[in-house]
């Protein structure tokens, strides 16, 4: 009985170590690129970030940096150029982040929303991302590019290396901190940069 | 309709960002009795999922009995529009957005788009399913993981709980009354 005991505690005691140890989550069913993907960013950029650039080229730099998905140990993972968007469309398997909102999907109390698609056909119980793309209800919001002068305002870099993490297949991360936290301070470009556990979920999905 | 909801004014106060699969502000009873035309209480009879005109993306609609008008007006069978779905072998998910299946039942907020569609107030905090447990009719919320749902500054909003469905019609005929808006029953 006490041996029983034992173990029971020390199984408790391992499924509480691995579930701080595994604090990332995958977007249910999981799913993968078979692929890096290109992303294209809106080149009409966010009208609020006065980088003279309006955000475009930054917000792309940061999604492909080695601080962010390609330096995470599993090599490239994304490309990403600033273009036209004016094509976006679900399953033309052209990720785009369209700054504006082509299908009206994201008004009222929606900030921002991620669009993923996928075909369930590889056959060993995972699936192949094919397609994913993401709207901004960004009028509303104060926008800034880091290294900017912030006083409230949301840094773009952040949020769409978070959004593009979502792209990857990533759900979101319970550790404060991390890029895939769901939410982040004002003036913090903290999830540009990936926090391990961030590095542990992406190392996971690939 | 007009959106009640006076967006500027709420993202101004918003002092985190948005960081999600697909991120809402919080909606209150108020602000989402205020948000919409009628509150319904209903069965799913079927769910079909098409390419919206466009191409750009799937949407589904649903048919819905409205078998209990909660406040405002509703027509016998309402046809409820939401983004995602399912066409062929393509499914397009729309994280946070109102999902529907056949005989769900359900409390829906509903607003009417300029384009004359209905989709469900502030998205997914705009849907309850309706289920018994222990004899009792509860309004469980359909807010889901993958979405961020926001409050107005800036926090991640504790998740909807569970409510007795009773409690929940009082709550919307409350505010509809404080409103100024039509009582059906």
């Amino acid at each position: 009985m006490k041996i029983q005991s034992k173990v029971t505690t020390l199984t408790v005691l391992a499924c509480l170590i691995a579930s701080s140890l595994f604090s990332y989550a995958l977007l249910s069913p999981r799913r993968t690129w078979d692929s890096p993907p290109t992303l294209i960013v809106d080149n009409r950029g966010i009208p609020s970030i006065a980088d003279g650039d309006l955000g475009r080229t930054r917000i792309r730099n940061a999604i492909v940096a080695s601080a962010s998905w390609n330096g995470a140990g599993t090599g490239t993972r994304i490309n990403a150029s600033v273009g036209s968007v004016g094509s976006w469309r679900m399953g033309d398997g052209i990720p785009m982040l369209n700054f504006r909102d082509p299908v009206n999907a994201c008004t009222g109390n929606c900030l921002a929303a991620t669009f993923t698609g996928f075909f369930q056909s590889r056959g060993n119980g995972t699936n192949r991302i094919t397609d994913a793309d993401m709207v901004t209800h960004y009028n509303g919001f104060d926008w800034a590019s880091a290294g900017e002068a912030c006083s409230g305002e949301i840094f773009a870099e952040g949020v769409f290396v978070h959004e593009t993490g979502h792209l990857l297949g990533l759900g979101h991360s319970s550790v404060s901190g991390a890029t895939m936290f769901p939410s982040v301070a004002a003036c913090d470009n903290g999830p540009a940069s990936l926090a391990t556990d961030d590095r542990n979920g992406i190392n996971d999905l690939y | 309709m007009k959106r009640l909801v006076s967006i500027g004014l709420l993202l101004l106060s918003v002092a985190a960002v948005p960081a999600g699969a697909s991120t809402f502000l919080q909606m209150s009873q108020k602000d989402l009795v205020r948000a919409s035309a009628a509150v319904v209480q209903g069965q799913v009879l079927k769910v079909s999922s098409f390419w919206e005109p466009t191409g750009r993306i799937i949407v589904t609609e649903a048919l819905v009995k409205v078998e209990e008008k909660i406040y405002g007006e509703a027509p016998s069978v309402v046809v409820v529009r939401t983004f995602g779905g399912t066409v062929g072998n393509f499914t397009v998910e729309a994280h946070g957005f109102p999902k529907f299946r056949a005989n769900d039942r359900l409390v829906l907020y509903l607003e009417t788009e300029k384009d004359g569609v209905t989709r469900v107030a502030g998205y997914q905090q705009g849907q309850f399913h309706v289920v018994r447990q222990a004899g009792v009719e509860m309004a469980v919320p359909a807010t889901e993981d993958d979405a961020s749902v926001l409050t107005r500054d800036g926090r991640v909003a504790a998740p909807a709980k569970a409510i007795r469905l009773d409690v929940l019609k009082d709550s919307i005929r409350g505010e509809a009354r404080r409103a100024g808006r039509l009582l059906e029953n």
